[in-house]
């Protein structure tokens, strides 16, 4: 039962990190418009 | 010449259009568009480096403006790369769903103004955004927080759940409870706020609404999972984690909803700078003569004062209210009268701002400007109208009562248990007894089902500004429906005349901007005739049209109000009938009024006889004619006096305190910017339709609002009961929460199979 003790700190380590990602992408404006990319990979150039 | 195709173009404008489209390289815009776009129309009025732009740090400048009549996702394209591809532009990304253009350019290379003109120039409207709401990132943020708690903590929870069965050392659960004590305190601290916020802004109110009892189960869930935490005991943690989640998510989602019509609203009724040219006369002595010498400067309409003169020309809004002094044109009232005929006007009339001068010239003298003005004064008394408060939700209805006795029934848990088995088992079931009684469920039922019901109605081309609006608009009894704009085109249309006469009409006025020229052509293209070409054509403003068609000369002109005679060398030849039409759909949504049980009444300003002309196209069997535009929201409250619940559609000015008035307004798109303002939905499309798709919604999501909680109300009525009885422990609490409330979301995804339903009986 001695894993638990590393498990524990990669567990709230991964989470951590994406947490994080989570709140730059917000922060970012990833989630304000969610209506047209799926248009605009349609128009490529 | 486009793609091959040998076609003419309708009008100068196309023509420039397609120049530019194909002189930036993309000549593909022709073979993937899916809808044709608008013809482009003279820009007139707006100063666009008047808005206040400053350049950014790395010396580019960037704004957003709104783009009007995209149709297609090949418009979208087209503008991006047109704007993309003229030289001192650095990005432009165009927004199909907003209608947002992003642009970011060198104010060294380009300016404001010949970007808007160029997207003018593709026959798209660019206008320019008021002040805009930003994106509700904080409770998207608090949402994907609690998310991430929420799922861990289950995790958590069900190695403790299953230690239960199997044995787990003591101290590996107390380590993943206090684990789970970790991850639960933000979201009880910091997502859960809105809730708190909500409750304490209505108790210090007076109000009682949904958010109280809410945050009362998030207090005592957490509270409970502190003290049983310390004490090494297993707590509702979980429940606790997956319960805001599940109410942000419910937020989120009507947020969301809101916005889409918040956006269109502000964009419709943005302020603009707008400017006029004034003419100044100045007394030159040095020549001796001592004449008066006329120039002319270009002046914010805000500096304006009685007394000035100002120049207004062909496709410009006039800046001022005032009096002719020179010249004559016709002048398009339709938002303050509502008609949609151009009047001809001349010295002596009285002119007002924002009418828009169709063809010819006018010098005005300014009479009155800014707050004195006739619009000024009509915003004002909508302001006064439009105190409409928000009315009580049927969940924020049942939320006192549903709080007494939650509250009545722990007491009696406590005191029944306290008196039969001791203060331990008292405390642990009456907690249990609140936990289970936090009506997640009841709490989600409204924004999910009016979030759907919003998006319902939004998709088929009815943009409502809140879920209150929703709900109001599937009570509605009377329909009162303005006819100029709303059932009717409030363009000019040709209403009759044979096709050769239309031929040489149309090959006459294509060069022409005028409404008349505008309509003419767009029949000759309905009807699939070629335009033909015209050689020679002068236009005398006023008077008619000349030119030679297939060698032979034609002239055109006005003979009386609404006709106009086509001549050739020997006479008349033939004449074309124009006027304002009712939609093609009006007939079908008033059938659609009736059978939903709401009565349609068409009001106008019209003489009985025309009225009622337009009442037998349109079906409408209740006509109120010659009604004075003040009288409109009189109507509004006649009706609502004798117990109705009134919906009002308009467009106009006009429309504004009767929109403002009824328990619905909804306003066309390209209405007034204060009819807009003061509406509860707009419509996006060119048809009434989309106000029957809403009060169908409406009624849709109101149902499954109702069954939802009667669902739940069962459902927190046994869990309180089994809680009362000792049934419940953190994981039967863990089981039913998240059962009960996909009860609820599954229950909201029925709207838009009930709207579908409905529609497929229409047809």
């Amino acid at each position: 039962m001695r894993a638990v003790i590393f498990l524990l700190p990669i567990a709230v380590g991964l989470g951590a990190i994406f947490a994080w990602l989570f709140i730059a992408a917000v922060r970012d404006g990833q989630f304000d418009d969610l209506d047209d990319p799926p248009e605009r990979i349609l128009h490529e150039d | 010449m486009v793609e091959g195709s040998a076609d003419a173009f309708c009008c100068t404008g196309c023509e420039v259009a397609s120049l530019i489209i194909s002189d930036a390289g993309l000549e593909r815009y022709y073979a993937e568009r899916t809808a044709f776009a608008p013809r482009p129309e003279a820009q007139g009025g707006v100063d666009w480096n008047a808005l206040p732009i400053a350049p950014g740090a790395d010396g580019r400048c960037e704004t957003r403006l709104m783009v009007e009549g995209l149709r297609c996702a090949s418009c979208v394209w087209v503008t991006e790369r047109v704007l993309e591809r003229t030289p001192g532009v650095t990005q432009a990304t165009v927004s199909y769903a907003t209608g947002r253009a992003t642009l970011r350019w060198d104010p060294a290379q380009v300016d404001l103004a010949a970007l808007a003109r160029r997207i003018g120039a593709l026959g798209y409207r660019p206008r320019p955004l008021g002040v805009e709401a930003s994106a509700d990132r904080s409770l998207l943020l608090r949402l994907g927080i609690a998310g991430f708690a929420a799922m861990n903590i289950m995790l958590l929870a069900t190695t403790i759940y299953a230690g239960w069965l199997d044995g787990m050392d003591q101290r590996y659960a107390a380590l993943f409870q206090w684990a789970a004590l970790v991850l639960a305190t933000p979201v009880a601290l910091w997502c859960a706020q809105p809730f708190f916020a909500g409750a304490w802004s209505g108790l210090r109110h007076g109000v009682l609404h949904m958010d109280l009892p809410i945050a009362l189960g998030v207090a005592i869930l957490y509270l409970q999972g502190l003290v049983a935490t310390l004490a090494g005991r297993e707590g509702y943690l979980d429940s606790l984690a997956m319960l805001v989640f599940l109410l942000l998510a419910g937020r989120v989602l009507e947020s969301r909803g809101r916005r889409r019509a918040a956006e269109a609203a502000t964009a419709l009724a943005g302020t603009v700078p707008r400017t006029a040219r004034r003419l100044r006369s100045e007394t030159r002595d040095a020549d001796g003569a001592g004449a008066a010498i006329e120039s002319m400067e270009t002046v914010a309409v805000r500096d304006l004062r009685p007394g000035d003169r100002i120049d207004t020309g062909t496709g410009e809004e006039i800046a001022a209210d005032g009096v002719v002094l020179e010249g004559s044109a016709q002048v398009k009232m339709a938002l303050l009268t509502g008609e949609a005929a151009p009047v001809l006007l001349g010295p002596g009339d009285r002119v007002v701002a924002g009418t828009v001068l169709v063809e010819g010239a006018l010098t005005t003298l300014v009479e009155a400007v800014g707050e004195d003005s006739v619009v000024h004064r009509m915003a004002a008394e909508l302001a006064l109208a439009q105190d409409r408060g928000t009315a009580p939700t049927s969940a924020d209805r049942i939320a006192p009562w549903f709080t007494a006795i939650t509250l009545l029934v722990a007491s009696l848990t406590l005191a029944s248990w306290w008196m039969l088995r001791g203060s331990d088992v008292a405390i642990a079931r009456t907690v249990a007894v609140l936990v289970v009684a936090c009506p997640c469920a009841l709490a989600l039922s409204q924004p999910l089902a009016a979030a759907a019901g919003l998006g319902a109605a939004a998709r088929r081309g009815l943009l409502l500004r809140s879920s209150d609006a929703l709900l109001r608009l599937g009570h509605v009894t009377v329909a009162g429906l303005d006819k100029t704009g709303t059932v009717t085109t409030g363009t000019l249309s040709v209403t009759a005349a044979s096709d050769p006469t239309l031929r040489l009409a149309a090959g006459l006025e294509r060069y022409s901007a005028h409404p008349i020229a505008t309509a003419i052509v767009a029949e000759t293209a309905r009807r699939r005739i070629p335009l033909p070409a015209a050689a020679e054509v002068r236009e005398v403003p006023g008077q008619g049209i000349s030119g030679v068609i297939d060698g032979a000369r034609y002239e055109i002109r006005s003979s009386g109000p609404g006709t106009i005679e086509v001549l050739g060398v020997q006479g008349v030849i033939g004449t074309v009938q124009l006027g304002d039409v009712a939609r093609a759909d009006s007939g079908s949504v008033v059938r659609q009024f009736e059978q939903l049980g709401v009565r349609a009444v068409m009001i106008t300003g019209d003489h009985s006889e025309v009225a009622e002309r337009f009442g037998r196209d349109a079906g409408v069997g209740e006509i109120l004619a010659r009604t004075l535009p003040a009288a409109k929201s009189d109507w509004v409250r006649q009706q609502q006096a004798g117990g109705e619940r009134v919906l009002f559609a308009g467009d106009g000015l006009n429309d504004g305190p009767a929109l403002a008035a009824a328990d619905v307004g909804i306003a066309m798109a390209r209405g007034a910017a204060s009819s807009v303002l003061v509406a509860d939905g707009i419509i996006s499309t060119e048809s009434l339709a989309p106000v029957i798709a809403g009060i169908r919604a409406a009624r849709a999501a109101e149902r499954v609002i109702h069954s939802s909680q009667r669902r739940s109300i069962v459902y927190n009525v046994l869990a309180v009961a089994a809680a009362a009885a000792g049934l419940v422990n953190p994981l039967v609490a863990a089981i039913l929460m998240p059962l009960s409330s996909s009860m609820v979301i599954w229950n909201a995804a029925r709207v838009e199979r009930l709207v579908r339903a409905e529609e497929a009986c229409e047809q």
